[in-house]
Parts: structure tokens; sequence; C-alpha cells
């Protein structure tokens, strides 16, 4: 048992948050390259196999390891070790303790062999990003870190509905599940609200830019990757993860374009990214499952180093919108410098991780004869390099001078950077440090004069439509509306509406709140609520209502339909 | 932009091509470059009906 225990990454690493939250701020560094040290260690060393135990009737496997598991939990210590350096001077003790909770739930749902285990850590992965947004410390992060949980809660209830309906058909192990019954079904749709996909897209670019510069990068490396894990390895080869997919990736493209917040252009492309690794789920064949763990791993990298340039430039000057910003490489070379690298890597431009990792869908499309998918696909690489490529250097280093001079950021920035590059480009350069530890035999090559050749035509004819369309993309001071109008606007007037009946014909209802006690609560959650939906406008309080009786009816009807 | 005579002077060397048409010279040149044209074209006319200002959230405040 206590061997188990010991070779389990994900609890190393919740030590780590626990020794980062009791130890003196000065010594957090220890734990933050100590233990995720260990955690890589049990990864790929522990002797252990897996760990299977019998709880309730149920086998249960905490700690259940193969090589698609492995390469995530490895790029999750290395964003974690990476960003919690980078955060060593501006985070707060509860963002760093936080991250390094988050970063171990992540990988205990990497190692998740049962769904028991799954869940648990599912929901420790919500709990700990919200308080990362929260610690933003801004009505806005204390609003939009309230929709992310709500969000993320109800996916939750949504998932465990799923689970509860499978336990009481068979066991609880993680194994790809065919959509045939509605547990399946339930599972699929909690797993995709935490990937980002439609219509619950708009919550990534909602809630990660409202955290400090140190906590958007920790945010952008966990919840959507551990769900295309949970999606590889429960859903492989589910031909609608396809479309999703699609949906995903373009949504991405468009929405990033009309974006002028830098962080938001960079959250939107986290979703057009986890959509390339969707599709690649959805097409299922061994080249393209090993594309969806290859571009998985070198995505976390390159937008890890994409977030900290952005957040190394809000740290440095206190703004994040490209109306505000330009003309900063002059004075932030070395940040200026890592962020084109990281462009350049989610690009796909060649001599990066990009090229060696997102080519492997494309190629599995091909193989697979889906030519429309693949023509999506190639249309959305230059799309990448059109809004994440070049807008994102292009509007803040580039385009105007506004006059700001700020330096380049702290030496533990600096550094966590470079190592990011490094790696960035070291994967890109030689392909076969990655390779060998995909979970299939990979004979592809990556480096072809025509695959050069082509994707270079690519990008650098998408680079040419971008600067002669500058003049349609001249940067707005808006927002973009998306799904979340729908309950930040309509279901907020319904939940006024209730209320105002409530307060009109409910003497039942008050005396129901009638003690002292219960008052005190309803003024608690009023406070809470009335920040939620709105950020700010008050008697929010019966949305919370709303919320829970959706969450009760779905609860509901699962113990209805597994009875 | 110098880039872009690289380019073209690499199109002429190498042919290359998994299906029919994809092989031809400037595929990927033409492909790229008109499917940025329309993305940005589709994103500027989502932008008229989607684009709010900035506080619209919080606009009764």
């Amino acid at each position: 048992m206590q061997d188990h225990i010991s070779s389990m990454p994900a609890l190393w690493m919740l030590l780590g948050a626990a020794l980062i939250a009791v130890l003196p701020n000065r010594w957090r560094i220890i734990p933050a390259i100590v233990l995720p040290s260990i955690t890589l260690w049990c990864i790929w060393f522990s002797t252990g196999d897996s760990w299977q135990t019998t709880v309730m009737g149920y086998s249960l496997a905490p700690f259940q390891s193969d090589s698609v598991r492995q390469i995530f939990g490895t790029a999750f210590v290395i964003a974690a070790m990476l960003s919690l350096v980078f955060g060593v001077t501006i985070a707060s003790k509860t963002e760093s303790s936080a991250s390094m909770g988050y970063a171990g739930s992540a990988i205990g749902v990497a190692f998740a062999g049962d769904f028991l285990t799954f869940f648990v850590f599912w929901e420790m992965l919500a709990v700990f990003s919200t308080i990362i947004i929260w610690d933003g410390r801004t009505q806005a992060a204390r609003a939009a870190g309230f929709r992310y949980a709500l969000l993320h809660f109800m996916g939750g209830v949504v998932l465990l509905a799923g689970i509860a309906g499978l336990a009481t058909q068979g066991d609880l192990i993680i194994r790809p599940l065919p959509l045939e019954s509605l547990s399946a079904w339930l599972i699929f749709i909690g797993v995709l609200i935490n990937a980002g996909a439609p219509p619950f897209s708009a919550w990534v670019a909602d809630a990660y830019p409202e955290a400090t510069p140190s906590g958007s990068v920790v945010l952008s490396a966990f919840t959507t990757k551990s769900a295309v894990l949970a999606l590889i390895l429960l859903f492989p080869g589910e031909s609608v993860l396809i479309s999703i997919g699609l949906v995903m990736i373009f949504y991405g493209i468009i929405y990033a374009l009309l974006e002028n917040d830098v962080r938001r252009i960079l959250c939107y492309s986290i979703v057009n990214q986890v959509g390339f690794m969707v599709c690649a789920v959805g097409i299922g064949t061994d080249l393209a499952l090993n594309g969806a763990v290859a571009h998985a791993f070198t995505h976390i990298i390159y937008k890890a180093l994409l977030l900290m340039s952005a957040g190394a430039v809000i740290a440095q000057t206190g703004l994040r919108k490209c109306t505000d910003l330009g003309g900063l490489a002059r004075s932030m070379p070395l940040t200026a410098t890592f962020g084109i690298i990281g462009a350049l890597a989610i690009s796909a431009f060649p001599f990066t991780s990009g090229f060696v990792s997102k080519s492997l869908t494309s190629q599995a499309a091909i193989d697979a004869q889906l030519l429309a998918v693949w023509l999506a696909l190639t249309a959305a690489s230059a799309g990448v390099f059109l809004h994440a490529g070049i807008k994102f250097p292009w509007f803040v280093f580039f385009q105007k001078d506004s006059g700001l001079r700020p330096s380049d950021p702290h030496l533990s920035m600096k550094l966590a950077m470079g190592v990011l590059a490094t790696l960035c480009i070291g994967i890109g350069c030689a392909p076969q440090l990655l390779y060998p530890y995909l979970p299939y035999t990979v004979t592809y090559v990556p480096y072809t004069t025509e695959h050069l050749v082509s994707q270079l035509q690519l990008l650098l004819f998408s680079g040419l439509a971008f600067f002669l369309t500058l003049p349609l993309m001249r940067r707005t001071l808006t927002l973009t509306l998306d799904f979340d109008w729908f309950y930040r606007v309509p279901l907020f007037r319904l939940s006024q509406l209730i209320r105002e009946s409530v307060a009109q014909h409910g003497s039942t209802f008050r005396l129901a709140s009638h003690t002292v006690i219960q008052s005190k609560v309803r003024v608690y959650v009023d406070k809470i609520f009335a920040s939620v939906m709105l950020g700010g406008r008050s008697h929010a309080g019966s949305t919370v209502a709303i919320v829970t009786s959706a969450l009760l009816i779905i609860v509901i009807i699962s113990f209805v339909a597994f009875r | 932009m110098l880039l872009l005579l690289t380019l073209v002077s690499n199109l002429i060397v190498h042919i290359h091509g998994y299906f029919d048409f994809d092989g031809l010279i400037g595929f990927y040149a033409a492909f790229g470059f008109v499917s940025c044209l329309a993305m940005v074209v589709v994103a500027k006319i989502l932008g008229l009906l989607l684009k709010k200002p900035e506080n619209y959230y919080n606009a009764d405040e």
C-alpha cells in the first residue's frame, strides 16, 4: 500500500502544493522544483506497475500507466515546474500553491485507471483552477471565476451522472466506450465541456485572461489537455469528434481575429489548437492518435511560452490590449524573441515543434482519404499563422510605436521562457526526441523537401494575406458576443423575474427564510451571485436557484434513467 | 515580403501531391492565401453582428 502511494505521481504534486502553502514564500522555489522532479521520476521509473484495489465491490486502479499517459504527465510536469519558476516573483502564495495542486490534479486524471479516481481529480481541477482565476483579485476575475466554476461543476455533474449510469451496468475501468448508451454520452459531454467544445467554448477566453500574468500560464496547460487525454482514452475514433474539432478550430481562429485583448487572442487559440487534437482523436487511426498526443505535448510547451511572453509584457506594462501595446521589440528584445519562437511553433513553422507534431494529424487525414477534413485542416493551419503566428507578435512587439519602453522581465521569467523556447526548437529540429515515446510506432518523416516547400508556401502566403488585410483588422475596443451571452443575459433576466415574483407573491417563501441565519446566508448568496452573471449587478441571488435546479433536474433524470 | 521571391523560385523546382490537385504548382500558396482572405472576411462580417462595446455586460452599473 505504501509503495503504491509513494509511486503515485499526483500525490507528490499535491504534497508540493501543501509544502508551498506552509513554507515561507522565499523557499517556495524548492518544492516547486524538487517535487515535480520526483513526480517525473515516478512517471517514467515507477516500479509498482498499476495499483489495483477494490472499493464497494468496484475494482479501482488509481495509478495506471501507459505511453499516452506518460507523455501527457511529462508535459504537465514541465508546464507546472516552469510556470512556477516564471511566477516566482509575481505569483501570490495562494496562486503558487493552487498551481501545484492544479497540476497534481491533472496528473491524477492522466493516470487514473478507473472512473472514480478520474472524477475526484477532475473536480479538483475545477476547484484549483477557480482559485487561480480568483487570485487575479479584480471584480472581473471574481465574476469570471464564478461563471467558470458554475460551468465546470455543471460539467462535473453531467460526467458524474454518466459515471453513475456506467456503474449500474458494470465496472468502472477506464477503456474505450462506444457511444451507444446514455451514460457514455453523458461522459462524452462532460469531457467535452472541459475541452472547450462548442457551444461551451466561451469559458476559456472568458476566465483564463482574468488571472494574473503567471496564473494564465498555469491555466493554459491542464484542463483542456486532460480532456483531450480523456477523449483519447475513452472515445478514440469516434467520428463525431472530427466535426466538433473542426468547429473548434474555426471558432478559435475567427474569434481570435476579432479580439483585442492579448491573452484572449491566445486563449481562443487554445480552443483552436485543442480542436486539432479533438479532430485527430476523431480520425482515430494510429497515426492520428500519435498526432493528437504529440500535438498536445508540443502545444502545452509553446502555448505556455506564448502566454509567458504575453504575461511578461502585461507584468511590465500593466496593459493587456493590442490597442495600447505595440513597438515593444526594441525595449523587450528577449521577450519578443521568445514570443516569436512560440508564435512560429504554434504556426508549425519548419524547425519548430509544431511542424513535427501537427503534420502527423494532416498526414493521418490524407492516409484516411478524408479530403474535406484535410483541406479544412490545411486552411486552418494557415489561419493559425494568421491569428496567433503573426497577429500576436505583430500587434504587441511591432505595429506602431506605443511609446512604452518597458525592460525585459526578471531573470526567473527569462529563464522559464528560455527553457521552453529551447524545447520548441529542440523538438522541431530533432523529432526523434519525441517520436519514440508516442503510443504507436512512427514511420512518418516530417522533413522532406516537399513538406518544407508546401508548408512554407502556405505560411508565407498567409502572412501576405495578413498584411494585405490589415486595414480590415483594425483593433477596436470591443468584446465579441459568444454563447456565454445566453447565461449572462437571458438567464440573468429570468432569475430577476423569478426573484421579483417571489418577492411579490411569496409570503410562504418568506416564512421559510425567516430565521436570522437563513437571511444571513441569503445576503451572502446574494452578494456572491450578484457578481456571477454580470459582474456587478445586484440582486441576482435567484440565479443560483436556476443553476441549482438545472443541476437537480440532470441528476433526477439520470437516476430515473438508470434505475 | 522578400521571402515570397524565394518561394516563387521554389515552386518551379518541386512538384508533389497526395490528391489530384494539390500537386499543382503554387497550390499551397494559393490555398493559404485564399483561405486566409476568406477567414478575415468571415470574421469581419461576424464582427459586425457580434462585436459589442467593452462594457456591454456591465452597462447597468
